[in-house]
């Protein structure tokens, strides 16, 4: 008789004193027996043995590949393309302020592949236009709310009133309190701060400054302050957004070039007065292009990587919305 | 943007919800990989005796780990976590993959009946004998792998599957018996020998 599965499992690890007595009472049955429970200890014992014939794993290559995994989404970069900015910055949010939180030096932000969006340890956002830079000291919220701008950018800032939110140009300053706006920094001597919420103080360091309020726009220059009307426009490079309420043409082409440095040249000078009524959303800055050639009736052709020219046209149609 | 490169990975830092103080940042992960990855490399290998594969699913189980890490909760026994986890993941690939795995035996073995030839070479035999163990149907494959390769006690691997200990007999049992049938000419001419 065969022991059942069980008991040779038993038999051959950790056996009670039952398992004992039916393995003996098993054996003096036959000398077939003996040589059989014989075979199953070598079994045993020697299929231990080969555990020890493990090739060695090699440590530096399964960490490369886990690496490479959990390094993965390290860019920060957002692509141009405003469709995909949103995601880009959901993830954008989490690492960068974390970041902040963790290190030790001052840290220096460029978007030097579309916008870049930001946010500090106060959950305030900022958005640098591409090309634009911005250092952000180990101390900020520690002991002031200090960031250094160079080119342009948009501020959204939590409200914090013992800590008030200061932007340093080269040449300007901007304090606020809570608030959004947005700035740019043409040349040095040259700044605009547009403000599309709460209130903002923007001035010169030696000491002229003035109080800006939402939707108000100021532009120092040199020592001129020059008040105009707060253009949303200006944040296209961001939003994707562009709204015209019978916007004379050229103000469609400065807005091309400042927000996607698309340059539109427009061959008969007569069509840079048109009226233009428009509303773009969700379309590429090519698109926006041929939206507008569509509407005046001109040619569009092509002249560089960045350029463009509309070929005649006329005034008659100008209003749309995409 | 060589300065915030290493941003995504310190979210755990940031994060307070990591529940593995390993997990708060690439280095201190890299520390727990460094002194962990052997024990799950071994147990893959074990059940699934290739390498490359066991690497392979090595860094899957690291890299899940890391993903998860908001979401796991404490674990303060991170030896047998990680085995666990490795017994399963070996157990997983041999399901889906089981014809892959048959047919490379089945190459290998054709080679090892050549060279058994030679019956001092023990290195040879103890092939044959893995072989063998291989060639085993799945489940008994594993409960045997686990107590002959990883020393596993039956409790042990009861306790590791969720089974009872009386499957964990059942299928130790079937192993042998099965393995005595096919090395029986081995056994018989007395080849298979305790090598020490």
């Amino acid at each position: 008789m065969e022991p059942t599965d069980e008991q040779l499992a038993r038999w051959l690890e950790r056996p009670s004193q039952d398992d004992i007595q039916d393995l003996n009472e098993w054996l003096d049955k036959s000398p077939e027996n003996i040589q059989k429970w014989e075979s199953y200890q070598l079994l045993w014992q020697n299929s231990a043995k080969l555990a020890s014939r493990m090739p060695l794993p090699d440590r530096e290559r399964i960490w490369s590949g886990i690496e490479a995994e959990i390094g993965e989404k390290k860019t920060f970069a957002i692509p141009a393309f405003f469709k995909y900015a949103a995601a880009a910055a959901i993830f954008l949010t989490i690492s960068v302020s974390i970041w902040l939180s963790t290190s030790s030096k001052q840290e220096h932000y460029i978007a030097n592949n579309g916008p870049l969006e930001i946010w500090l340890s106060d959950s305030s956002r900022v958005v640098l236009k591409e090309g634009a830079e911005l250092k952000v000291s180990n101390t900020y919220l520690v002991d002031e709310r200090t960031v250094v701008l160079q080119g342009d950018a948009f501020f959204e800032v939590k409200r914090n009133e013992e800590k008030p939110f200061l932007v340093q140009t080269e040449s300007h300053f901007v304090k606020v309190l809570g608030t959004s706006f947005l700035v740019q920094t043409p040349q040095t001597e040259e700044a605009t701060v547009s403000v599309f919420s709460g209130k903002v103080e923007f001035g010169l360091p030696s000491g002229q400054s003035r109080i800006l309020t939402k939707d108000m726009s100021l532009t120092i220059l040199g020592d001129q302050f020059i008040e105009k009307e707060k253009s949303a426009n200006d944040l296209a490079w961001w939003t994707g957004e562009l709204k015209y309420d019978n916007a004379p043409l050229s103000q469609f082409v400065a807005d091309m070039a400042y927000n996607f440095g698309i340059e539109v040249k427009v061959s008969a000078t007569s069509l840079m007065g048109c009226g233009l009524t428009a509303k773009f959303e969700g379309l590429t800055p090519d698109e926006m292009v041929q939206a507008v050639a569509m509407t005046f009736g001109s040619e569009l052709q092509q002249s560089s990587q960045s350029g463009v020219v509309m070929q005649g046209g006329n005034c008659e149609t100008g209003g749309g919305s995409w | 943007m060589s300065v915030l490169s290493d941003i995504y990975l310190d979210m755990a830092f940031f994060d307070k919800k990591v529940k593995n103080p390993d997990f708060g940042k690439e280095k201190s992960f890299r520390d727990f990989f460094d002194s962990h990855y052997s024990l799950v490399y071994r147990r893959l290998y074990s059940l699934l005796g290739n390498s490359q594969l066991s690497e392979e699913l090595c860094q899957d189980i690291f890299v899940s780990l890391w993903q998860r890490r908001f979401e796991l909760p404490a674990i303060a026994n991170w030896n047998s976590y990680l085995l666990k986890s490795a017994t399963f993941k070996a157990i997983d690939y041999r399901r889906k993959r089981k014809d892959i795995l048959k047919f490379t035996e089945d190459l290998d073995a054709e080679g090892i009946i050549a060279e058994v030839e030679d019956p001092k070479d023990e290195d040879i035999i103890l092939q044959l004998l893995d072989k063998e163990i291989a060639a085993l149907p799945d489940r008994c494959q594993v409960i045997f792998k686990l107590s002959r390769y990883e020393q596993m006690s039956h409790a042990e691997i009861a306790k590791t599957l969720d089974i009872s200990p009386k499957t964990v007999e059942n299928q130790i049992g079937k192993a042998l018996k099965i393995l005595r049938k096919n090395l029986l000419p081995q056994l018989f001419f007395g080849l298979l020998q305790i090598f020490h």
